[in-house]
């Protein structure tokens, strides 16, 4: 079982997909190692960092792929057909909610007020919170295009097909989401983290 | 911005840098890129059941049906209310109404009307019975119609039994012929016809 199963590691995914469309069970087990985790921190950082919602996206993805694995192109990268549906699960999500923390004012929200906490902001754990903070209070589709490009480290046009918007809307996307964080975090040093 | 550092730009890279920003901010986003990069990676793994629930799902979605024979099949074939009640309310009132049929109303049959019939009826035709024909009759119409078929010694040697008839009747025209007289009966005759009725009497003579 464990040669059967290690054979698999090295199957494209497309292939991979084809298995499972058969019913192989080992070949979704391989394929799940390799997106699983991926996928979920996905959620976890599109979905306002909550650990449960990452948890129950991620199993509905899947689910998908159990279900509905005819929908995939072998045509297609895998891997960007993944981060689509993943990514369309996500705005549905904010449709739902309709929860779109907008930065309304140009200030940094949490730190404009603490002009002379610098010291304080000094704490590693503390910045990567108000980092954290900084990347909900982006709009989604700047949030989108920074945790595709910069986290899960996808090419523009990768990241073009999966939101289905030129590459230049990514770019531009790109570069106002890296300025409206580094304006939320201004008072910090990153070079010392 | 994420692979390289300032330092690591080429003079070209550097100014195409430098036409959005200066050095120190290309500096801060590249740091602000790792730290968030450092942050993603310390993403709480997911939950093992999660796997676990999934491969139970793929078990069971793929799990081989258990075979059923037909019958059971047939017998869990679900129809529609729906269909089950349009079908009934058809039928009752095609039932009330008549169900249209090739019957004719032979009172009233439409002028325009177009009937076809599936299958032909035994049908009576009258014909003029065919008058009696004589036994001479025949045997003159057989012979002038098969002796022209038949070989020609054989047509010789019935010419020659037509011939003798032919013949025979001539010699029976040529004698003389008896004369039938009318005499009243004589009484003895009368008391027999009395006694004997006469169909047996002309039977007897």
């Amino acid at each position: 079982m464990l040669n059967f199963r290690s054979s698999y590691r090295g199957y494209p995914d497309a292939k991979l997909m084809r298995l499972i469309t058969k019913g192989d069970e080992q070949a979704f087990s391989v394929l799940y190692d390799r997106y699983g985790e991926k996928m979920h921190r996905y959620f976890y950082r599109m979905l306002w960092q909550e650990r449960q919602k990452a948890e129950d996206f991620t199993q509905e993805l899947f689910l998908k792929i159990i279900n509905k694995p005819h929908l995939y192109d072998p045509n297609r990268n895998f891997s960007s057909w993944l981060f689509q549906v993943a990514a369309n699960m996500v705005k549905n999500e904010y449709r739902r909610h309709s929860r779109q923390p907008e930065i309304t004012s140009e200030l940094p929200l949490d730190l404009s007020l603490q002009e002379n906490s610098f010291f304080e902001c000094s704490d590693r754990k503390y910045f990567k919170k108000e980092l954290a903070s900084a990347l909900n209070r982006l709009s989604d589709e700047h949030r989108q295009c920074f945790v595709l490009r910069y986290l899960e480290e996808k090419s523009i046009k990768e990241i073009s097909e999966i939101l289905e918007c030129p590459e230049g809307t990514v770019k531009s996307r790109l570069y106002y989401a890296l300025k409206k964080l580094a304006k939320s975090l201004h008072l910090f040093k990153p070079e010392s983290y | 911005m994420a692979e390289k550092s300032w330092d690591q730009l080429s003079r070209g890279e550097r100014n195409v840098v430098l036409e959005e920003m200066d050095q120190d901010t290309y500096e801060n986003y590249r740091c602000l890129i790792g730290v968030s990069k450092a942050l993603h990676r310390e993403t709480p793994a997911p939950a093992a059941t999660i796997k676990d629930n999934l491969m139970a799902q793929m078990r069971q979605r793929h799990a081989a049906p258990p075979k059923k024979a037909f019958w059971e099949k047939w017998f869990q074939w679900e129809v529609p209310v729906w269909q089950v009640s349009l079908a009934s309310l058809a039928f009752v009132v095609l039932y009330l109404s008549g169900v249209p049929g090739n019957t004719v109303d032979l009172d009233n049959p439409g002028s325009d009307q177009l009937f076809f019939q599936g299958s032909v009826d035994t049908v009576f035709l009258d014909v003029e019975e065919a008058p009696e024909d004589s036994s001479d009759q025949r045997q003159q119409l057989l012979e002038s119609t098969l002796f022209q078929y038949f070989p020609s010694w054989l047509n010789d040697a019935k010419s020659e039994q037509v011939q003798a008839k032919a013949d025979r009747s001539l010699m029976a025209a040529a004698l003389p012929q008896s004369e039938t007289h009318l005499l009243p009966p004589t009484q003895a005759v009368l008391s027999a016809q009395q006694i004997i009725p006469l169909e047996l009497l002309e039977i007897r003579g």
